[in-house]
């Protein structure tokens, strides 16, 4: 009835749905919505693009924009025949109480809800659902995502702290985010793969009944601070064993504190799959011991590729067995500690550089701010004294980290809210703003090795102005030569790349690299010289 | 199987026989298992009875131009994401894949029916840039579309799915 087409659809229209799906997933949602609107075959597949990824942010609520939510108030069955009336006051109190700003966001999402109930593929398009709510969270949400088969990435971001700081008080109709997924638990959501989710009440039921309520979950991402002491006092540890989601790959908790340890050593207890494992603490919070049960746990983990957390770590890094996958690695080092490390690190070994078998790129991020009896310190532009540190003792300390080629530096304090760029251990030595060492090892059948390692400090610009021209140009690349653990001069490794047609610059940095015979009959001629190398090293050195 | 250039015979559906280098038919991840299946039978051709031989002639040029890539690694839909959402559609296939509609649709249900996912994406990707940036109208008369819409339901439509422009 709906097919005026008295011959076999051709062109288009002849696609089976799922090449269609194909079509529309390389669309801008403003083409895919011109495209639903062409014919009634080719509306599911286009919305299907438009419904796959949907974000509702404070702005849709807030600002009610044209663009946006226009919210129809008649479609919405808010059970008061006299809804229309309270429409006005509802309005103006909305932009200024956060019980009314909850209640807008509510209607937001009866609204939603009706869009998805208007046609009935909509709700199974809906792949990503990001909501940025309130701390109290709208009852219905509780249903919307239980009619969701498709679901796989569920954000619920909370920007503002809660709008009440008592507990157990919460306007009727809403609920917590323990509520929340309690109540998902009976029917947990099947696909659902990733979940970030702000937590600030509850930490560790939720997190469990999270684990509950997602149980192929694959990557959980908790932010939120605790900042509400009382609950403290709530905290429970009697936690033995979790049904563990076997799924997990990546736990991610952006602030982590002392009291979440039971919960995460259960869950990574339960998780032999975890490949990511980033446990942020800006603000050191946690010093764990030695003996560390979640720290042991991680460390016998089979899977375990990529590791963040902070300095008060590295001892258990050093001395605990096990890490053996570990290949990127990201320490946020307190500027307190990294000092003691420059003053006392030439009896310490390791002193910067943890001896991870496998260790192949690591970042060190330096936090500015450190707990200290005085409360936060501030510490300036420790950068170079760390590199230079960890470039005077590099063979040393690369000795038991043999397979590590990337050290980057980051002394940015990280950003508050932009997660999405923090969420990957970037490693772009390529870019303008990188600092660190690249390393590129050459080594031939005879057991010689030609060790290159690059160099490059920066400075952001105003300081560039306050700098002495003594301490030389900060941008650019410094190179570093060493055959079988002997210092060359520059001219000897600029020699041996000339000989060899090789070229480091944009390459890969690598151990075990090639290097044609013409570099190792160079770098063997140079050897019987050795003590005019040491002469020119020096000299180049004075100059 | 020190044959360098080990061959594969491949028959349409009207009844052509083309006589190919395996490396070229296997691009193609249905063939590819297909030879492995029957294994080393010299001589016997491959059916394909979902594919005409002017389509297949111009498949195999883009096989033949391609052979020597690496092959998708199976059902990584990961990596398949980030490559569709990513890269462009590369200069030679955009060249070569300036064909008429007919031709392009029916380059689209081969690849999808020979399991060529890098075809199969450029062929989706070139469809979308027809339809990125018109309006229904215009989409409608690129594709010879009958709108069976009221212009009441169209609005409802715009309506309902407005807020998800970006």
């Amino acid at each position: 009835m709906n097919c005026p087409a008295i011959t076999e659809p051709s062109g288009l229209l002849s696609l089976p749905q799922e090449l269609l799906l194909k079509v529309t997933s390389h669309l801008d949602p403003a083409s895919a919505v011109a495209l639903s609107m062409t014919c009634r075959s080719l509306q599911p597949p286009a919305e299907c693009r438009i419904w796959s990824q949907i974000r509702i942010t404070e702005r849709d609520i807030f600002e009610n924009r044209s663009k946006t939510f226009k919210l129809d108030y008649s479609t919405l069955n808010f059970d008061d025949p006299h809804a229309d009336e309270g429409k006005d006051l509802f309005d103006s109190l909305a932009n200024t109480h956060s019980g009314a700003w909850a209640l807008k966001s509510q209607a937001v999402l009866f609204h939603f809800n009706y869009l998805l109930t208007r046609h009935h593929w909509r709700k199974s398009c809906v792949k990503k659902l990001n909501l940025e709510l309130r701390h109290e969270i709208p009852q219905e949400l509780v249903d919307l995502l239980k009619g969701l088969p498709c679901l796989e990435d569920l954000e619920l971001r909370f920007p503002e702290y809660p709008s009440s700081l008592l507990d157990a008080h919460c306007l009727p109709g809403f609920i917590s985010c323990l509520q929340l997924f309690r109540s998902l638990e009976n029917n947990p959501l099947e696909r659902l793969r990733n979940i970030k989710v702000y937590l600030v009440y509850d930490w560790n039921e939720t997190v469990l009944s999270i684990l509950r309520s997602a149980p192929n979950l694959e990557c959980l991402h908790i932010g939120g601070q605790i900042l509400y002491t009382k609950q403290f006092k709530q905290f429970n540890p009697a936690i033995d064993s979790i049904e563990g989601p076997k799924s997990l790959k990546s736990l991610v908790i952006d602030e982590m504190h002392p009291f979440f340890v039971p919960t995460l050593n259960a869950i990574v207890d339960a998780s032999p799959n975890l490949h990511k494992v980033a446990l942020r603490d800006e603000f050191f919070r946690w010093r764990p011991k030695l003996d560390n049960s979640l720290l042991e746990s991680l460390s016998k983990l089979d899977n375990l590729r990529e590791m963040e957390v902070s300095s008060n770590c590295f001892d258990a890094l050093c001395d605990l067995e096990g890490w053996t996958t570990v290949e990127d690695l990201k320490l946020s080092w307190s500027t307190v500690m990294l000092k003691e490390r420059e003053n006392y690190g030439m009896i310490t070994i390791p002193c910067l550089i943890p001896p991870l078998l496998n260790l192949q790129r690591y970042q060190i991020q330096v936090s500015y701010y450190s707990t200290s009896s005085h409360g936060f310190e501030h510490l300036a532009e420790p950068s170079s004294s760390v590199l230079a540190t960890l470039l005077s003792r590099l063979l040393m300390e690369l000795a038991d980290a043999p397979q590590l080629r990337i050290i980057s530096y980051s002394d940015n304090p990280p950003l508050q809210g932009e997660g999405e760029e923090t969420d990957d251990l970037r490693w772009e030595w390529k870019s303008d703003r990188f600092q660190g060492l690249l390393v590129y090892s050459y080594t031939n059948d005879d057991g010689d090795e030609l060790f290159h390692c690059r160099s490059k400090f920066q400075h952001s610009s105003h300081k560039l102005n306050h700098r002495p021209r003594w301490m030389g140009n900060s941008a650019g690349w410094k190179e570093h030569g060493y055959y079988n653990g002997r210092a060359i001069p520059t001219r000897v490794l600029a020699g041996v790349y000339g000989a060899t047609g090789v070229t480091v610059s944009g390459n890969e940095p690598g151990i075990g690299l090639h290097m044609s015979k013409e570099g190792w009959d160079l770098l063997r001629a140079g050897r019987g010289q050795d003590e005019s190398w040491t002469g020119a090293f020096l000299e180049s050195n004075r100059t | 199987m020190s044959d360098k250039k080990q061959q594969v015979i491949l028959q349409t559906s009207d009844d052509e026989q083309f006589t190919v280098e395996k490396i070229v038919a296997e691009r193609s991840a249905m063939i590819k298992s297909m030879m492995e299946d029957l294994g080393e039978q010299e001589g016997q051709a491959i059916p394909l009875p979902n594919v005409s031989s002017s389509v297949l002639t111009k498949i195999l040029e883009y096989c033949d131009h391609h052979k020597n890539e690496p092959l998708p690694a199976a059902d990584s839909s990961d990596a398949d994401d980030s490559r569709r959402k990513t890269s462009e559609i590369g200069e030679w296939d955009a060249r070569w894949i300036q064909v008429d509609q007919e031709m392009l649709f029916e380059i689209i249900l081969a690849a999808n029916y020979l399991d060529i996912k890098p075809l199969l994406d450029v062929g989706c990707k070139t469809v979308a840039n027809m339809i990125k940036g018109k309006t229904p109208e215009e989409i409608r008369k690129l594709f010879n579309i009958t709108n069976d819409f009221t212009p009441e339901e169209e609005e409802q439509i715009r309506k309902e799915n407005e807020w998800a422009e970006e």
